[in-house]
């Protein structure tokens, strides 16, 4: 029959005698949600909770004791007609109240099965547990007492006046936020470095301790506010990304019958986060060194990262998402989107008729349509973008863990909605008629997709950063020590133009002294040349001596004057600093090179460079920050290796917000973390963005086109390889 | 080796394996497979075979004084592998005096096998009910009771009254259950040692009982019910528990016989409905096919059109309350439509004495104790015009599937298990182990012949009944259905044929003509089920000729059950030929893969008959694979379906528990 619900059930038999009820402990809550009625039971000693429609609520309620099943269908049929729960219906839903020990019947229980299902739950948790490994809970405490206890100091939070001190606090903390946004952003770059992991965890801890509390007090004072208890008997341990930090359990906050209050609960974490983060940020803002001010600091990022990129987004199950699921009133948001994504395939594609749909309006379908895709999208996206993160920065006694990340990942994300999906395909009654269309589409997709991502080339390229350097260059260093006495700023120049102009009174002083110690052996010689001839000789050879020591000197004031080598332009980036200091022998001024050609030197890691090696760039594109649109063409000259560690700028390495990974212990921030390689790219005439000599600029190196797969297993296997060596 | 036996003990409530630990049991199954060797079990065999002469110089009373003491062993478990052959090698002297016969080495192994809690597969007519009184004995002296599970009433009447001479002789009851016995004779014959039963009767009998505990099962409710003074359940049980079970022709009771669950049922009393019926049969009365409602005869369903659902509003208006839900009211009308349309008298029912009484669509057998189920029966009386009875109501339910997992030791034999090895070991936990035939196998299967029509087939296989029977070899033709044995008998009446039919109604009578079927010129028409599990012996001369002829005459549902017909022939050492004639209008093709058939049959004159033939065997494999999918996945339905309600309804009180 293609009837959609039929009226009878073959299990009826089994049930329809009975009489059971409700459990004596069992609360129920009613709520709405788009203009529909629900009830929430809850059983507060398990911490269980279970939300059913009105039709059977009022099934439920008809349980007395008193009555058998059959009598309260009986009594539904005719009060409700169509709406009335069937045969089958009922069966499941006094199957799933049983499980979820919600249902009393009067037969002795059955012990065994109350056993099993227990032990099939706590595998169920471990199995979860162990397929997800990202993402673990354990419970460690009951922290209800506790809350009870002080609710009434920090529940006081939750008022009119508390909200507008945390709007004050949210304004100052913006305001020191975008005046000192400039060093703000600065200072992120070390955010990251080895020295700072423990700060980061620390704040990290903090924060999430106050989040965690906020919920677990906004529960505890809106449940009591509305008559319930709001009660919370769930902390611990969560291990997000293997990094422990504590979790409160707030689901009690379900049974809150308005959903403004559900929502504050909800939104209560982030309020303290970006309270915490305010405090942090005036603190911050107005101290500039010491441990508080790194601490400070840390906590505006953990705050600010936690809450846009985790708990303020709606896409991830955090918060947001049960913020966003009581606003547009549709619980369940996730599962049911998936469900109805799942219906959308049914019906349209496989032309299930009988399929039931999750969604009971058009707008609760456009909702799910909306959610399912975009959220499956976003987890996908941030799963590979943790793992990238980790697989990048993890030490290499860790790096263990990467495979049992991608595994897991793997499995949550492919293979196990793979599996569910083949086993529906093969087994589901539903499919029975449907199936040779079902498995056809199915196919047709997947080959479509394995056809794409095989066989269809997609452009691949390279990223990398460079320098921009005159071709012919020539850097000026000091010859002689002195003191800065003049200097030309940056400008063209011509061959032999003065550039700097130092003084050095020591050699004055030194010329001084050897002319007069010449000019006193020369008395001497005149005198000797009249008594002993021989003695004169040896004089005049002194004198020569002197000579050649006065000449140097001479050279060495000449040299004060530093002249330029060729013409060109002069570029002294920080002279003007240089005024009135102290040049020593060697030190660097700056240089003078010829800018009508330059050249950009880039750096590449092994990874990057072996694809340059192998294929050849199709075309080559530089941009310039600020100028994204105007992309300028360039061609590679040469590639090399490197034969020291030592980067062509500072500006490229980590230390300076570059992509090359610097020593650690390297101050300068010059020294390569690895060999790497230098390639050499000639930019094309008449650029539409004048290159600036030592900007730093992203060259964008088109290779020959690959399929993405062939383009995925490269880039993993170079993971791999660079970690391994294998 | 030793988890086949340790993995049975615990099954009873264990869930059917899911996604991974369905691979990790595909993997113990595996191994399994490595370990349990058909070897291995002929290796002891030989130690028995070899205490042969210690046994045989005894004199009739030594022989019985030897039994009674091997018996204490067994009964207080101190049995080892020494004693059980001393064991085997006594009964298998006892068999030879009691009957005559003396079981072979390879009847011995596959003994063993199932001593084991294994599946013996031994090839049709190696003599598997001699065979099973080994394991039947050694277990039956454990004094718990033991199970033989056979096909049909009269094979369980016929093996139980065979063998009781030997079992006597080894100091054992022996009784057999017959569907007509009342309760009294049925719990004596449950109380013997060694009872010979079918699978629905203990099913049957076991539900009844449950139904006698009621809701005091398991010990710490009977303690509960004992404390609170309540009376004791009635001492009205008949079986006295599960222990061992040998079930005979074992993969068609535990894969066949399993897809419905047995069901008891009372007359119930729902008054209101019986009317709605008769409404609901006279609005339909009205309707016009493909106007009103769409019918999908590949699926037996039927879908009403929005003018039909506009109909059945405005002719509802003045009926009662229970017309006025929409889903109620068309569920009941389309109920009627099926009724009208799919549902046909004389082939699935016939109207006797005012009563409609269901046809067996396998057998052809009439079921007066069955009754189609939510309404359905109701909708069909009500189309007969005859009196409608109130729906009859389920008191208990059961899948043979957990029936035979509650056993604490199971076995079974039969000639076909290895193509369903894997569910046999998913579901019982039963390793299936081949045993090598005795003799030789001369049997020549013939490759299939495929064709277009119906009516092509018939001619063909008349054409082949006619070559087969100028040689004066016997022939037999096996039909899936009584319709097509029917049909075919028509054929050879027409041309003069004599022969026999039989469509499995009276199993005594068609034991002795299938026993004949082996005699020189004989034609035999058959259904698969008929005749099972006797010997088709061959007529004098007639192994000179080639023996018996089989005509496989209709796609069955699995390979399996063809190579149960396949076995008729060539049994023993006995020469014998098999050929199956299969035409793309049969009922198993048209369910499966009708566009492709019928597409075949539109080019069948325009290929070359090599290249046809190659896409319609093609056809044919494709069919067969899915109808046996689909059978699995029904059969694992049924146990899943009991396992969820188990679960979830605990509350009503388990089965069993």
């Amino acid at each position: 029959m293609t009837t959609a619900r039929p009226t009878f059930h073959e299990s009826w038999y089994r049930i329809s005698t009975l009489k059971p009820r409700l459990g004596t402990g069992v609360n129920v809550y009613r709520q709405q949600f788009r203009k529909r009625l629900w009830y929430v039971l809850e059983d507060p000693v398990a911490n269980e909770f279970s939300r059913i429609s009105q039709q059977a609520y009022q099934f439920i309620a008809l349980l007395d004791g008193e009555r058998t099943v059959d009598d309260v269908w009986e009594i539904c049929n005719e009060q409700m007609g169509d709406d009335a729960l069937t045969q089958g219906e009922v069966v499941q839903l006094l199957g799933r109240l049983y499980t979820t020990n919600l249902l009393h019947a009067d037969l002795p229980p059955d012990s065994q099965t109350l056993l099993n299902r227990y032990h099939s739950r706590k595998h169920q948790k471990i199995r979860d547990i162990a397929a997800n490994l990202l993402f673990v809970k354990i419970p460690l405490f009951d922290p209800d007492t506790f809350l009870n206890r002080w609710v009434g100091v920090f529940g006081r939070v939750f008022s009119k006046t508390g909200f507008f001190m945390w709007l004050c606090v949210l304004m100052l903390g913006l305001f020191w936020g975008i005046s000192n946004a400039g060093e703000l952003v600065r200072q992120s770059a070390d955010i990251l470095a080895p020295g700072n992991f423990f700060w980061l965890y620390l704040s990290s801890v903090m924060i999430k301790i106050f989040h965690e509390f906020s919920h677990a007090f906004a529960c505890k004072k809106l449940g009591q506010a509305e008559g319930n208890d709001g009660q919370v008997h769930t902390m611990g341990l969560m291990f997000l990304v293997f990094i422990p930090l504590p979790f409160v359990d707030a689901s009690s906050a379900w049974t809150l019958r308005s959903k403004w209050h559900r929502m504050a609960v909800g939104a209560a974490g982030i309020m303290t986060d970006l309270f915490i983060a305010s405090i942090a940020m005036i603190f911050w803002a107005n101290t500039s060194t010491g441990t508080l001010h790194i601490i400070a600091y840390n906590m505006i990022f953990i705050a600010g990262i936690s809450t846009l990129l985790f708990n303020g987004n709606p896409l991830l199950r955090f918060d947001a998402y049960y913020i966003l699921a009581d606003l547009i009133e549709i619980p369940n948001l996730s599962s049911r989107a998936q469900k109805h994504l799942h219906y959308l395939v049914k019906r349209y594609a496989w032309n299930i008729v009988e399929a039931s749909d999750s969604a009971y309006s058009t707008s609760e379908g456009a909702w799910f349509v909306f959610y399912g895709i975009a959220s499956w999208v976003y987890r996908i996206f941030i799963s590979v973008r943790i793992i990238l993160f980790l697989s990048d920065r993890l030490p290499e006694e860790l790096f263990l863990f990467i495979p049992i990340l991608i595994a897991s990942a793997l499995f949550m994300w492919i293979i196990k909605p793979l599996h569910r999906f083949a086993s529906y395909m093969r087994n589901s009654n539903e499919l029975q008629q449907h199936r040779p269309r079902a498995v056809g589409t199915t196919a047709a997709a997947f080959g479509f997709l394995g056809f794409c991502l095989l066989c269809v080339p997609v452009s691949d390229y390279v990223r990398l950063e460079g320098i921009v350097e005159p071709v012919d260059m020539t850097t000026i260093y000091a010859q002689t020590e002195g003191r800065v006495q003049e200097w030309k700023p940056s400008s063209e120049v011509t061959c032999q133009t003065p550039l700097v102009k130092t003084t050095n009174p020591e050699l004055e002083t030194k010329r001084k002294r050897l002319t007069a110690e010449k000019n006193a052996l020369e008395i001497e010689q005149r005198l000797a040349q009249t008594k002993d001839l021989a003695a004169a000789q040896f004089l005049n050879e002194q004198i020569k001596a002197l000579d050649l020591k006065i000449k140097r000197v001479n050279d060495q004031l000449e040299s004060l004057d530093i002249h330029a080598p060729l013409s060109g332009t002069w570029i002294a980036s920080d002279i003007s600093k240089k005024q009135g200091l102290y040049l020593t022998r060697g030190q660097e001024v700056g240089f003078v090179g010829n800018l009508d050609r330059l050249q950009i030197r880039a750096t590449a890691g092994q990874a990057m460079a072996a694809a340059l090696f192998e294929q050849t760039a199709e075309s080559l594109e530089i941009r310039v920050k600020n100028h994204p649109h105007k992309p300028i063409n360039g061609t590679l000259k040469e590639i090399f290796p490197a034969g020291s560690e030592i980067l062509p700028s500072r500006a490229l390495g980590y230390s300076a917000g570059g992509a090359m990974a610097t020593a650690q212990d390297d101050r300068k921030g010059t020294q390569a973390a690895e060999n790497f390689f230098e390639i050499r790219i000639i930019p094309e005439n008449n650029t539409p963005v004048r290159l600036l000599v030592g900007q730093r600029v992203i060259a964008r190196i088109e290779l020959s086109a690959k399929p993405l797969a062939v383009q995925w297993w490269t880039s993993l296997r170079q993971l791999f390889q660079r970690r391994y060596y294998i | 080796m030793a988890t086949a036996i340790a993995t049975r003990q615990s099954i009873k409530n264990q869930p059917l394996p899911d996604g991974l630990d369905a691979l990790w049991d595909r993997g113990l199954e595996y191994c399994n497979h490595l370990f349990i060797r058909p070897g291995s079990f002929l290796q002891q065999a030989e130690k028995v075979v070899a205490l042969e002469n210690d046994y045989s110089k005894l004199s009739q009373e030594q022989l019985q004084n030897q039994a009674a003491n091997l018996r204490q062993i067994f009964r207080l478990n101190r049995d080892t592998p020494d004693i059980l052959y001393q064991a085997f090698a006594l009964i298998r002297e006892a068999a030879y005096r009691q009957l005559r016969q003396k079981p072979f080495l390879v009847q011995v192994a596959a003994a063993l096998a199932m001593h084991r809690g294994c599946i013996a597969e031994l090839a049709t007519g190696e003599g598997k009910t001699l065979a099973a009184t080994m394991a039947v004995v050694v277990n039956a002296w454990r004094g718990k009771g033991c199970h033989v599970i056979t096909f049909n009433d009269y094979l369980a009447k016929r093996d139980a009254q065979s063998m009781a001479a030997l079992y006597r002789f080894c100091g054992l009851q022996v009784a057999h259950i017959e569907g007509s016995m009342a309760p009294e004779q049925r719990r004596q014959a449950y109380n013997a040692d060694i009872t010979y039963c079918t699978n629905k009767e203990a099913v049957a009998d076991f539900l009844r009982d449950q139904l006698q505990i009621g809701s005091a099962k398991g010990l710490p409710k009977l303690l509960r019910s004992h404390s609170h003074n309540r009376p004791s359940p009635p001492a009205t049980v008949v079986q006295r528990g599960l222990y061992f079970a040998i079930v005979d022709e074992a993969d068609s009771i535990l894969i066949d016989e399993a897809v419905t669950p047995l069901i008891i049922s009372a007359e119930g009393a729902a008054p209101q409905q019986v009317a709605t019926h008769a409404q609901a049969a006279h609005i339909v009365s009205k309707f016009d096919r493909d106007t009103h409602y769409r019918i999908n005869p590949q699926y037996r369903q039927a879908e009403l059109t929005l003018q039909g659902k506009q109909q059945a509003h405005d002719v509802s208006d003045s009926l009662g309350s229970f017309w006025k839900g929409q889903r109620r009211r068309e569920e009941i009308i389309t109920q009627a439509i099926i009724a009208r349309e799919l549902y046909q008298r004389d082939k699935h029912y016939v109207v006797d004495d005012g009563r409609i009484i269901i046809v067996d669509e396998s057998t052809g057998r009439l079921m007066p104790d069955r009754s189609w189920r939510n309404g359905m029966h109701q909708a069909i009386e009500a189309k007969e015009h005859v009196e409608i009875n109130p729906p009859k109501e389920t008191l208990a339910r059961l899948s043979f599937q957990r029936f035979f997992r509650s056993y604490k030791k199971l076995a079974g034999m039969t000639g076909t298990a290895r193509q369903a090895a894997g569910e046999l070991w998913q579901v019982y936990r039963l390793p299936v182990v081949p045993i090598p035939t005795n003799q030789p196998c001369l049997r020549k299967i013939l490759p299939p012949l495929i064709l277009p029509t119906i009516e092509e087939k018939q001619q063909r296989i008349l054409q082949e009944v006619l070559d087969i029977h100028k040689t004066g070899r016997p022939v037999l033709i096996g039909t899936k259905s009584i319709l097509s044995s029917r049909q075919i008998s028509d054929l050879l009446r027409q041309h003069q044929l004599p022969h026999q039919v039989l469509n499995a109604i009276n199993h005594e009578q068609e034991a002795e003509i299938v026993a004949a079927a082996g005699q020189r010129g004989r034609i035999t028409v058959a259904t698969n089920m008929a005749g099972r599990g006797t010997d088709i012996k061959l007529g004098l001369g007639v192994a000179s000729l080639g023996g018996l002829h089989v005509i496989a005459a209709e796609a069955n549902e699995s390979t399996r059950i063809d190579r149960q017909l396949y076995g008729r022939a060539a049994r023993q050492g006995d020469p014998g030929s098999v050929r199956s004639i299969i035409s793309l209008e049969d009922e198993r093709v048209n369910q499966y893969g009708k566009k492709a058939a019928s597409l075949l049959q539109r080019i069948h004159s325009k290929t070359s008959p090599g290249a046809w033939l190659k896409m319609a065997k093609g056809l044919l494999r494709f069919v067969y694979l899915v109808a046996e999918t689909t059978g699995r996945q029904q059969r694992k339905n049924v146990l899943s379906t009991d396992q969820w309600l188990d679960e979830h309804l605990g509350f009503s009180g388990k089965l069993f528990s």
